[in-house]
């Protein structure tokens, strides 16, 4: 219910509200009296809001009980508190990024029917295995700075792993020739 | 028509020309390209959003959505690589060959103790006290090249890195800073010119204090005699013949350590130092005296 009167006043914002003070209004987080004073004007000179008749109509209401939960699982583009960028949460739960650019991962089925594979297999699954480059840039898209600078940990097992200096496009040193 | 032909030329006819003003300035001629949609026989077909499907209708769909399957970012079993990370400290490396380069490049005094300040203040290293930078890891990068003979104070350091250093009859001593005092030894001058009195150096936290009163990691809350048998132990583990530092002409050089509680070389903590008038105000208030003793 409240969902849907959010998404209503969404709608409506264009014609009734500066589009600044959009975020904060629709949270009813007035800080200032100048926003408290366009709230209450707005309010009162909209008929829709008159005497909660949104919040009474039928269509309204009969759409808001079937909304159906859809899962958004992605990036936010947009904070609602300060219009920043989010990082998508699963992605830090289950990849790690390497300092050249890479990403690793466990392998998909790893704890699956262990019973019927053979040991090599089971080896293989135990692994910890690269990304694509395609995935992993679309993964750098989906995490914020803060994931993409190189954490300096001193007791990383990964060490060994965060340059790669055998191959051009991540080389950071120049090539030594005797 | 030679070159120099057309520049007089151009010359001239700039001369001729009414100067540039904002009344007759303009873009060059098609830089800039309006988005008309065309709306005719051939220009209305489909306005470069391709035929039929998802394409067509402009629908963006959100990062790693597969349109049904199971995303590839939500197949992967959870691993949590980076759990507690907003706990763990970190130590940006500092390699024992790029410290040889300062040196050799005369960037820094090895005639006094080198502390993570004067390392700052070459300009060859750099950290962040707020992204949880915890000091500087001297790494085993350069380790065979590596000949200098120093009173370094790092905050992190492997056994090589010491028995490098020692080797060449140096001293190295790891010791905590908090990050508040790290602000201040990464930038003195600005704290100086606030006005303030210098704070105490905090103690390390509990997972931290193991490592900082270790003496094999030459912790800088170990006892000090333990540190010289295993500064011994460590030269018959290596293999090499530790240098008698005690007939060092500038012995006492690489005697001097920071006081626990100390931040800067030389300034005790309660310590106000004016920059302008160059004078330090010390406290002199008994109850002042013990709180910054303390």
């Amino acid at each position: 219910m409240f969902r849907c009167a959010a998404f209503a006043v969404r709608a409506i914002r264009p014609l009734t509200i500066p589009y600044l003070n959009a975020a904060r209004i629709i949270r009813n987080d007035c800080k200032s009296f100048v926003t408290c004073k366009t709230i209450l004007n707005k309010k009162s000179s909209n008929p829709l809001f008159a005497n909660g008749s949104l919040s009474k109509n039928h269509e309204v209401l009969t759409i808001s009980n079937n909304i159906v939960q859809v899962p958004v699982r992605t990036v936010t583009k947009f904070s609602l508190n300060k219009g920043k960028r989010k990082s998508s949460k699963s992605v830090i739960k289950r990849f790690f990024r390497l300092h050249w650019g890479g990403w690793i991962r466990t392998k998909v089925g790893r704890q699956k029917r262990l019973w019927k594979k053979s040991a090599a297999n089971k080896r293989r699954l135990r692994q910890h295995v690269f990304c694509t480059s395609t995935q992993s840039y679309m993964l750098d898209k989906m995490v914020t700075k803060f994931w993409r600078k190189p954490k300096y940990y001193v007791d990383d097992p990964c060490t060994p792993y965060h340059t790669r200096e055998e191959y051009f496009m991540t080389r950071k040193k120049p090539i030594q020739r005797n | 028509m030679g070159s120099r032909q057309i520049t007089e030329k151009s010359l001239s006819m700039l001369r001729s020309l009414p100067r540039i003003s904002l009344s007759n300035l303009r873009d060059n001629p098609g830089s800039k390209k309006t988005s008309k949609r065309g709306r005719a026989q051939h220009g209305g077909d489909k306005h470069g959003a391709g035929n039929k499907g998802s394409g067509q209708r402009q629908n963006y769909m959100r990062l790693g959505y597969e349109t049904g399957n199971n995303p590839f970012y939500l197949r992967v079993p959870q691993e949590h690589y980076y759990r507690g990370h907003h706990l763990r400290r970190q130590y940006p490396p500092l390699s024992l060959l790029q410290l040889q380069h300062i040196i050799d490049k005369d960037r820094v005094d090895i005639n006094k103790p080198i502390d993570i300040a004067s390392i700052v203040k070459t300009g060859t290293y750099n950290f962040y006290p707020d992204q949880k930078h915890f000091g500087i890891n001297l790494t085993d990068e350069g380790i065979d090249i590596f000949k200098a003979k120093i009173n370094i104070e790092v905050q992190w350091a492997s056994e090589q890195v010491i028995a490098a250093i020692e080797r060449n009859g140096g001293v190295i001593t790891t010791a905590y800073y908090d990050p508040h005092s790290l602000y201040l030894l990464k930038n003195p001058k600005k704290f100086f010119e606030s006005g303030q009195a210098i704070p105490r150096r905090m103690i390390p936290p509990p997972d931290a204090i193991e490592y900082y009163t270790n003496p094999e990691n030459r912790g800088y809350l170990a006892d000090p005699d333990k540190v010289s048998e295993e500064r011994l132990k460590l030269a018959q583990k290596y293999g090499y013949q530790l240098p008698n530092i005690e007939s060092d002409p500038e012995y006492s050089m690489f005697c001097e350590r920071k006081d626990p509680r100390q931040i800067f070389f030389g300034l005790e903590p309660g310590w106000v130092v004016n920059l302008k008038d160059k004078f330090i105000l010390k406290p002199k208030d008994e109850e002042l005296l013990q709180y910054y003793s303390a």
